[in-house]
């Protein structure tokens, strides 16, 4: 099992590496986001920030069995958006699967990875309420909303880098049945293909 | 170092001051965007410290919810126990389509409705609609086919729906809004939708706008109706309840009753068509009747009551008139009453051929005020039934046709205006979450 152990840049507490691939940490003591940087050290990124905890029933290392699948909780990102915020907690397997739970407002959508854009959205130019082909073999998909939000904070380890008061834009859609997100991030743009799932269905351990 | 489990400070009920009118405000919502005062309708922020006033909709007094739903009531519903959280009323104006035989088209409208936001004590939501007709428990989809409103008026969210007719399009804006709210309200945000319905529920699209009318967001929703007696239930207003279950019981008595008295009361009309039981007959030629007129023989009336009198010719002569008078007189020989009569019988031929008519008698209802022994004295005019020979008869146990008629009709109203009463109170019909 793989495992690193890290001293935070801001306040020298250790940190704890459980996934490999992960590209940023939280310090558990002061809440310090930093990234990993390849050559094996932390580099603090914004300011400490701890994420208020307003009731949810999910937090770092619970487990949650989802389409037959168990995850361990490994983080989370709150954003910051014009009408409240969400948390995305980043989930991943025993046998790699990582997948993406986003809980807003008491409702929960499961998503995971599809795809990485070949191409850059410009957010301004994407309408909403009409369907539009994304292109790189994703094709069309009804757009239902568009928001520039930002990242408020992270709690444990995160897969991409994230530093706090960086915006982040989001498309999401609909196609054949399916919840589609798109991040608009610096590096990528990723695709996210999900689907609600209750609280009930959700088998927190 | 030993290590620490993180232990977020986490948000719980808050007090402070309205920034409108410096009464004192609580958010017990953790998650709450907007909270509004309950004594001058300000909207505020509930997640900054300054709380600043969002904006001003209408003052709490005007809005008053339609029914026993309150902001702080507990439901259980669906076996969870929610609060409610916050009501936002929505005023529409749209299109509504109505269809009369085979033409169709759409009406203008303006309604009024209130969204419930209910809260469960896991923080899951649950929004509930209400207007002056009903309650709608509130579902957000994903549908499999989604769209919005164009000019074919026509949508099909799910394939298994078929197409179909939009029922109602237009948009809304918020006119009040009180207690929590888990979405911001900004002033001037309206919506647009449409929806069409599909089995008992209605399918809505709704998008949202900004300032400048651009959709900023589009929900599909399916809207799935419930009782009044479930959600009483489920609120716990077992006094409602019980108040409800008195009055469907007197209601249903009042219609039995009713029912009962207006089939009678119909019977007794049909038979008071009939001429009653006679009581005495007498012919007499009209020969006889002389000048000073012609006095029948004494009858017993044996009772206080309603009878009939009625005079009668057997025959008279073809194009020619007769007249005939009775009054019926008492012990005393006071006239109690009159009963008289121009007969005919006239014929000829006309253009559509030959045609006859006749009047051969005449009645008179009168009131015996008591048992004792009365007479009849006739009076003619022979005139060309000289040869003819009049009938006088009394008919007892007669029943006046307009009163039971009028009983009929009063009962069968009763009957209408308790089915009424009862179809308007609510029906218990047991609702199952989807």
């Amino acid at each position: 099992m793989f495992q690193r152990q890290f001293e935070c840049p801001s306040c020298g507490a250790p940190v704890i590496q459980q996934h490999a691939a992960s590209r940023s940490i939280v310090c558990g003591y002061c809440h310090q986001t930093s990234h990993i940087l390849p050559a094996g050290q932390l580099a603090a990124a914004g300011a400490q920030h701890l994420l208020v905890d307003y009731g949810s029933w999910l937090s770092i290392g619970k487990t949650v069995s989802l389409a037959g699948s168990e995850y361990l909780i490994l983080g989370r990102i709150r954003m910051n958006y014009e009408d409240g915020f969400w948390d995305e907690w980043f989930l991943r397997s025993q046998d790699g699967a990582e997948g993406w739970l986003q809980e807003d407002d008491g409702s929960f959508v499961f998503f995971r990875q599809t795809k990485v854009l070949d191409h850059r959205l410009l957010l301004d130019e994407i309408p909403v309420g009409v369907r539009i082909n994304l292109g790189s073999g994703i094709g069309e998909v009804f757009t239902t909303s568009k928001s520039t939000a930002t990242v408020e904070g992270g709690e444990g380890e995160l897969p991409f880098r994230i530093k706090p008061g960086d915006p982040a834009d989001f498309i999401e859609g609909l196609q054949k049945g399916q919840i589609l997100s798109v991040e608009l991030l610096p590096e990528d743009h990723i695709v996210f293909t999900g689907y609600t799932i209750s609280l009930d269905q959700l088998q927190i351990a | 170092m030993e290590p620490i489990v993180a232990t977020n400070s986490q948000a719980s009920a808050k007090q402070f001051s309205c920034q409108g009118c410096g009464n004192a405000l609580h958010i017990t919502h953790p998650r709450a965007q907007v909270v509004a005062c309950q004594y001058c309708g300000a909207v505020l922020d509930a997640t900054s410290e300054t709380h600043q006033i969002i904006t001003r909709l209408g003052a709490p007094e005007k809005f008053q919810p339609y029914s026993f739903i309150e902001v702080g009531k507990k439901a259980t519903l669906d076996g969870k126990t929610y609060q409610v959280m916050g009501r936002t009323r929505w005023k529409m104006q749209y299109e509504e389509f109505w269809r009369e035989g085979s033409e169709s088209g759409y009406s203008t409208e303006i309604w009024l409705y209130d969204e419930w936001l209910l809260m469960d004590e896991r923080r899951t939501y649950l929004y509930l609609v209400e207007d002056k007709e009903g309650y709608w428990i509130s579902y957000e989809i994903t549908p499999d086919q989604p769209m919005t409103l164009d000019h074919s008026l026509r949508l099909a969210f799910f394939q298994n729906h078929g197409i179909n007719i939009v029922q109602e399009y237009g948009e809304a804006d918020i006119v009040y809004f009180e207690g929590e709210s888990n979405y911001h309200l900004h002033k001037g945000d309206r919506i647009s939708f449409a929806s069409y319905s599909f089995k008992g529920d209605m399918y809505i699209v709704e998008s949202r706008l900004n300032k400048q009318g651009e959709v900023t967001e589009v929900e599909f929703f399916r809207e799935s109706p419930i009782s009044r007696m479930a959600l009483l239930e489920a609120f716990g207003e077992q006094e409602t309840i019980q108040s409800l279950d008195d009055q469907r019981v007197i209601w249903s008595f009042v219609r039995l009753v009713s029912l009962v008295v207006g089939v009678v009361m119909s019977l007794l009309t049909i038979l008071s068509f009939g001429p009653g039981k006679t009581a005495y007959e007498k012919e007499v030629m009209v020969s006889a009747i002389g000048q000073e007129g012609y006095d029948l023989d004494d009858f017993k009336i044996p009772a206080k009551g309603l009878y009939k009198l009625k005079i009668s010719l057997n025959t008279i002569a073809n194009n020619s008139q007769a007249y005939l008078m009775a009054y019926i007189m008492d012990s005393s020989e006071e006239v109690l009453n009159t009963v008289e009569g121009e007969f005919y019988h006239e014929s000829g031929v006309d253009d559509e051929g030959s045609w006859s008519e006749s009047e051969l008698s005449e009645t008179m209802l009168f009131r015996a005020e008591g048992p004792g022994a009365y007479t009849i004295r006739l009076f003619a005019d022979a005139g060309g039934a000289a040869n003819s020979a009049a009938t006088v008869t009394l008919y007892q146990d007669i029943m006046l046709t307009r009163y039971v008629l009028i009983g009929a009709i009063l009962a069968f109203l009763i009957v209408w205006m308790a089915q009424n009463r009862l179809k308007q109170l609510p029906a218990y019909t047991p609702y199952r979450f989807k």
